[in-house]
């Protein structure tokens, strides 16, 4: 009896993680994206006044949504390792703006797009890519979101936009200024960009 | 393993000590070996290194493997590392020129004429004149898809371009998408040679038409020829009608260009590196048929091993293809799924050429309502196949068998041969009317047998294997 017990549990134990599993980053993500639909939606917010607070509400889901030092380590690649410890921190919250101020303001402009959730794909142990489609009136853009577990939540580290991966996008051109020069000057250039210089 | 480094140095020194041009004649596969080894490496460094390296290359990339391997906590940083794709740029100083002036190009002249457009056409309209273009150009899509092999979609490029010309009038309507669903295949000649395994060679940006690449240049001067606007005479109007197709679709992307280059770091190598990213995944696209990508990828996580199917279910003796009554019951068991198929061939041959005829004139039925309301149900379905096994309502689940085995040894060297490459197959004990049982490999686990057909049909041409339907 109790042995029957310990094996139930046993197999209580292994299907339960599995069920829960299934499907979880594709509603991780879609609940992230919901989120910002219903800011971007929100007929309260409308107008200038209305696009900072649309701004501010965005950036904090993106916050949640998005692991931005795994990001950074990814888009950096092998090259993380010349960084010092200092570097990557200040490399990650650089980039980090970079990304948020290229890409909220465009996303601010969309109103009456539809989001299309179609499926998830298994990358390797811990990553999965959630499928979704934009539905334009021009064109269906499909866009994936690379999701990797950390501390039991599924956090984007990178967004293929029609086979274009943002990851890979910026690791070219990083490598190619680390190629002749030093981290300072890549930070530089990044506090150039983002404003902070 | 030393072997793969061997060979990956002895590819990757061909191709530089010989010249960009023959770089272009070898394949993806190549440019990808070459990244993965000359990570390290600048670009411009390539042609000064001699075949003097040749020994020192592979140990150096062991060492860095033997780095990484050490290090081993960021597994993830080798992953993303694998998938970088570039291309040679030896041409630098033109394109950067080129890039330029596209750059003044577009802002000077077509975004502003582009806008003027804009705002005097109502976007109903240039959808309209965006939809006779890309009708006028079927052959070029026709031609792309018959050249790989894509029966299929080339059909549908050829009912799509009936449709649209008769019911969405001359064109100016995708009545095809709207009403049945049927979509464009976005096919070239320059993705077509990219199916055949030939790489960029390098990358080429053109004074008005942007970036692109020695190979997709070829292929678009194949594309000219097959554009019919490019018949219309004199060649000056050709060349207003193609620009004002160019300045109509540029209204659908005023600001995508303005954006890659505020979020860019250098907006040059951004673009380079988007255009080569954007064509792999075009020519990807082309390898797998697109109904049975859903079914080749990657199952979704927490299907459950069907195991408890190989002890219980004692099935047919012999299910050759999608025959649900066997025909004969006590045939001597064959030793090995080749065998099988032999008697099964024509049989077979048969049924592919009909699930063929048949998908090449289907049209996908109607869909009702929105476009989301009928994706929506279909991502329910995968995940509830995944979850739940499959003896619901009654009906048998339907596999697909990939070998038939009379020893049961070899049926589990063959499962997991096929497991190692990423299908989730199992074996299924069969008694039969002699003593001793057959061992069938199995893979898939699906309600209809149209899935399983596809699967079939899918891995059949893909790993060379007698896949058969089969069901319980």
């Amino acid at each position: 009896m109790k042995k029957q017990g310990i094996a139930l549990t046993l197999i209580i134990f292994l299907i339960v993680p599995l069920s829960v599993y299934a499907g979880a980053p594709l509603d991780s993500v879609k609940g992230n994206i919901d989120k910002v639909l219903d800011v971007l939606r929100d007929p309260a917010l409308k107008g200038e006044s209305g696009k900072k607070t649309k701004k501010q509400k965005i950036r904090s889901i993106s916050d949640k949504m998005f692991d931005y030092s795994e990001l950074s380590r990814r888009t950096l690649g092998q090259d993380w390792k010349k960084l010092n410890p200092a570097q990557q921190n200040e490399f990650t919250d650089l980039y980090k703006s970079l990304l948020e101020d290229a890409y909220a303001d465009k996303i601010i402009n969309y109103t009456d797009e539809k989001v299309a959730f179609s499926k998830e794909n298994q990358l390797s142990e811990k990553t999965f890519e959630v499928q979704t489609t934009v539905l334009t009136k021009k064109a269906d853009i499909p866009i994936y979101y690379r999701v990797i577990q950390k501390d039991g939540q599924w956090k984007v580290y990178d967004v293929v936009i029609e086979g274009v991966s943002l990851v890979n996008n910026y690791r070219n051109q990083f490598r190619e200024i680390l190629m002749n020069k030093s981290p300072e000057v890549l930070i530089d250039t990044l506090k150039k960009k983002v404003g902070k210089a | 393993m030393k072997l793969i480094f061997m060979v990956c140095a002895i590819f990757t020194c061909l191709s530089m000590s010989s010249s960009y041009i023959f770089a272009a004649s070898s394949g993806d596969v190549l440019e990808k070996s070459l990244t993965q080894t000359e990570e390290e490496k600048k670009p411009n460094e390539q042609e000064k290194i001699t075949p003097i390296t040749d020994q020192a290359k592979p140990e150096a990339a062991k060492a860095e493997e033997q780095k990484s391997v050490a290090t081993g906590t960021n597994e993830g940083e080798e992953e993303g590392e694998e998938e970088t794709v570039k291309i040679s740029d030896p041409l630098r100083p033109w394109n950067n020129a080129m890039y330029h002036f596209n750059d003044k190009f577009y802002f000077w002249i077509l975004k502003p004429v582009a806008r003027g457009y804009s705002k005097a056409v109502p976007e109903d309209m240039r959808l309209a004149v965006s939809n006779f273009f890309s009708n006028l150009a079927m052959p070029i899509r026709f031609i792309s898809n018959l050249l790989q092999l894509k029966i299929k979609n080339a059909g549908n490029e050829l009912l799509r371009f009936v449709y649209n010309t008769t019911a969405g009038v001359g064109g100016l309507a995708d009545a095809a998408k709207l009403d049945f669903g049927i979509k464009q295949h976005d096919e070239d000649l320059g993705q077509t040679l990219g199916s055949y395994g030939i790489g960029h060679g390098f990358y080429l940006v053109w004074p008005f038409l942007g970036p692109s690449s020695l190979r997709d240049t070829i292929g678009r001067v194949g594309d000219v020829f097959l554009d019919p606007v490019s018949y219309v005479t004199p060649w000056e109007a050709a060349v207003g009608i193609k620009g004002y197709d160019k300045v109509n679709e540029t209204t659908f992307h005023i600001g995508d260009y303005e954006d890659l280059k505020k979020s860019a770091i250098d907006p040059y190598v951004s673009l380079r590196d988007a255009y080569v990213q954007y064509r792999k995944k075009k020519v990807e696209e082309t390898d797998t048929p697109a109904e049975g990508k859903s079914q080749s990828s990657k199952q979704p996580v927490g299907q459950p091993e069907p195991a408890q199917m190989s002890m219980t279910k004692p099935g047919p003796d012999k299910q050759p293809l999608e025959d649900p009554e066997p025909t004969k019951q006590s045939d001597p068991v064959p030793e090995t799924a080749k065998q099988t198929t032999e008697q099964t061939e024509s049989a077979k041959q048969t049924g592919t050429f009909f699930k063929h005829a048949e998908t090449f004139f289907k049209l996908p039925e109607p869909k009702p309502g929105q476009k989301q309301v009928g994706q929506k149900p279909a991502e329910k379905k995968e995940l509830v196949k995944s979850t739940v096994p499959d003896n619901h309502h009654g009906s048998k689940p339907v596999h697909v068998q990939i070998g038939l085995f009379k020893n049961k040894n070899n049926a589990e060297d063959f499962k997991e041969k096929y497991k190692k490459k990423g299908y989730e197959t199992f074996t299924l004990e069969c008694p039969t009317k002699q003593p001793g049982a057959i061992y069938r490999v199995l893979i898939g686990n699906f309600r209809n047998k149209k899935e399983a057909a596809e699967l079939a049909y899918e891995v059949r041409s893909k790993e060379k294997v007698d896949a058969i339907i089969y069901h319980e």
